[in-house]
């Protein structure tokens, strides 16, 4: 049997009285883009945020590449990359040190570098991948 | 171009699930939309992103037949 990508069932999650994800249901195929609309407050971040595995206390199924997100958490995060609204970097290192770090988390090898330099160079970031991202980039704001 | 980082950091990883939340903030129009085309011409069999977006475009201001023309014009 082949498993969807993405399953999830009935997900909800609750802030004291208040549901801020009432019943997610989605089931969703590789190679598929999905969006999330609505006004603020409408549960979209959590809803992420449930997927990344940053929300506990919820209700409902979460399975990623044919394992539930409950039991299997480390399985699951390996298939999964989160970008989260508010971005944080280690300013202090280079572009370079900061994905070198990212690409050890991962236990990736030197391919995963090689495949950054194609990146840094679509965004014009070759140039400044060995200079602090503090000074690459300024301070952040938030 | 912190944005620009990460998601070079990301796409680098290629994993099976991209989340992305409010992908296009932080990003100029050009690099938005190397995004769009790296992450749609990346995508292989078994690979898929779910993002969000909750700026809604632009709506045309309606105008209701009671407040047009205003009374400053309606003589």
């Amino acid at each position: 049997m082949q498993h969807k990508l993405l399953h999830i069932e009935q997900l909800t999650k609750s802030f004291g009285s208040f549901t801020a994800v009432d019943k997610v249901s989605i089931q969703l195929k590789g190679g598929e883009i999905y969006g999330f609309l609505g006004p603020n407050g409408a549960g979209k971040t959590t809803t992420i945020k449930m997927l990344a595995a940053f929300c506990s206390r919820r209700r409902g199924t979460i399975v990623i590449c044919g394992k539930r997100l409950n039991d299997s958490p480390l399985f699951c995060k390996k298939q999964t990359d989160y970008i989260p609204d508010r971005l944080f970097l280690y300013e202090k290192l280079t572009g370079a040190e900061y994905l070198g770090f990212i690409a050890s988390l991962y236990a990736n090898d030197s391919a995963t570098l090689r495949e950054a330099e194609q990146y840094l160079e679509l965004f014009d970031l070759a140039g400044w991948q060995n200079n602090a991202i503090l000074t690459a980039c300024g301070k952040s704001s938030s | 171009m912190r944005q620009k980082l990460i998601m070079t950091s990301i796409l680098m990883l290629n994993q099976s699930l991209l989340l992305s939340d409010e992908p296009m903030i932080g990003l100029d129009t050009k690099s938005a939309r190397i995004r769009k085309k790296a992450v749609g011409g990346d995508v292989q069999p078994g690979a898929k992103q779910a993002g969000q977006h909750f700026t809604p475009p632009p709506q045309p201001r309606r105008t209701t037949r009671s407040s047009w023309p205003l009374p400053s014009a309606r003589g």
